[in-house]
């Protein structure tokens, strides 16, 4: 399997324009979103993104401690991204990290555009992400996940919000990138959006492309984040459809 | 105001049709915006995920959500605390779940504080004299600063609804003698007077 790859391929994308799991090149992974999978969450959301496993929990609107970090006019959104010792390939030393740390903050500030937080002063509303396994774009699962979660424990939300990376491996530019393609490609751009009011709330890049390429990843990207937000939509309906 | 016909009409969700956050309901010319909705760039969106329902008559869309957040209590509503701290003058209660408009044990529990000028409409000298740590109570949200919220207990309906005995632990039961309500320890024979205690001593069911 792609992830359990610890040399460099040759190649990445064969002379058929198919990928080491054998997707072409502007193919996502299969998606599955469940909503509620845990009891005493106020919301919750489990999504298997190709081989990534990510389980979502969300409490609150609740009482913030310690208090001084209360903010009066709003609600403070705390977000925590933390991979298993066992979601890697190799085992991960657990608790947070460097890593663990920026990608706490930046989904934080994807999420925190759809949220109307101004109508939970003096509040906290706490987003757990536990990352079970780790197969490359964890980051943008994490918020396609974290969005239903936030749906799901009632929290009123300008619009959902989709994720998707995309990226330059072979020197052609690609939907969806794995972990050898992210660790081995040219550059990974990771976009998250909320599809209706079409604005942009995360956007990374690592390595490099010519502009061109940059606006070819993103178009991509976008057409990729509609797609998800229908199979985010289509997870919530099933969740509450009577 | 505008009445959106034919195709128009179709483009929007139809009465009781669910919706997820972000959703177009309708357009701000045919309805405004109720509850769990907010409009923007001339649409009206939805907020939760729910069903539309429209008022004909005031012309207001809304939705009616699926799953509420059971943790907000606003000013008005009746909650069910334990006093968990008590001063001269203020207590400090944890705040469990809320009994009125809607009975809800909350999943996470909030901080209140009661102040001396809110426990009665009579004077009262010292809150240790009122209310005993461990006293579950009826009270009222009146408001809500950085600290946590504001709480009273006037009224007949307000003040403690059970009581344990300070000396063997035991449930006391209310004994009404004249005008005088007191509490009384059935293990210990032990009587407490003075308590605010809330009409309904013993009898309000707290959370199934």
């Amino acid at each position: 399997m792609s992830y359990l790859l610890k040399e460099k391929p040759k190649k990445l994308i064969n002379e058929n324009g198919l990928r080491l799991d054998g997707r072409k090149r502007l193919e996502l992974r299969p998606i599955k979103l469940k909503v509620g999978t845990l009891k005493n969450a106020n919301g919750s959301a489990y999504i298997e993104w190709g081989r990534n496993k990510i389980i979502v929990a969300v409490y609150g609107p609740r009482e913030i401690h310690p208090k001084h970090m209360a903010l009066p006019t709003e609600a403070r959104l705390r977000c925590r991204y933390s991979m298993a010792a066992f979601s890697t390939p190799e085992r991960k030393r657990p608790g947070p990290d460097r890593r663990s740390i920026e990608l706490s903050k930046v989904i934080k500030e994807a999420l925190k555009p759809a949220l109307f937080l101004e109508r939970f002063p003096k509040t906290a509303i706490d987003v757990f992400i536990e990352v079970l396994e780790s197969e490359g774009g964890t980051r943008v699962a994490s918020i396609t996940a974290a969005s239903i979660a936030l749906a799901d424990a009632g929290i009123p939300m300008r619009d959902l919000v989709a994720a998707c990376a995309a990226g330059k491996v072979d020197g052609q530019i690609v939907l969806d990138l794995n972990s050898a393609e992210d660790m081995y490609g040219e550059a990974d751009l990771p976009i998250a959006m909320m599809p209706r009011k079409k604005e942009i709330t995360l956007i990374q890049m690592d390595g490099k492309m010519s502009i061109d390429e940059f606006n070819e990843s993103l178009k991509i990207c976008i057409d990729a984040c509609d797609k998800i937000y229908e199979v985010q939509r289509k997870a919530l309906i099933e969740k509450f459809k009577v | 105001m505008k009445k959106l016909k034919g195709d128009e009409m179709s483009k929007y969700p139809k009465i009781g049709e669910l919706v997820v956050p972000g959703q177009k309901i309708s357009s701000i010319e045919a309805f405004s915006p109720g509850k769990n909705a907010y409009r923007e760039n001339g649409y009206v969106y939805s907020a939760t995920v729910g069903n539309v329902l429209k008022d004909m008559k005031k012309r207001v869309i809304w939705v009616y959500p699926r799953k509420e957040n059971p943790n907000l209590t606003a000013t008005g509503d009746i909650v069910i605390g334990q006093v968990v701290d008590i001063k001269e003058k203020t207590a400090r209660v944890k705040i469990i779940g809320k009994i009125k408009p809607k009975r809800v044990l909350f999943k996470n529990t909030f901080t209140g504080e009661i102040y001396i000028a809110n426990t009665s409409k009579e004077y009262v000298e010292s809150m240790i004299q009122i209310f005993g740590v461990g006293d579950m109570i009826k009270c009222k949200v009146v408001g809500s600063t950085s600290y946590g919220l504001i709480l009273e207990t006037k009224g007949e309906n307000l003040g403690v609804v059970y009581s344990k005995c300070t000396n063997c632990g035991a449930s006391l039961k209310l004994k009404v003698k004249g005008k005088e309500k007191i509490l009384y320890c059935y293990g210990c024979h032990k009587t407490f007077r003075g308590k605010k205690i809330a009409s309904d001593y013993g009898r309000t069911v707290l959370f199934k």
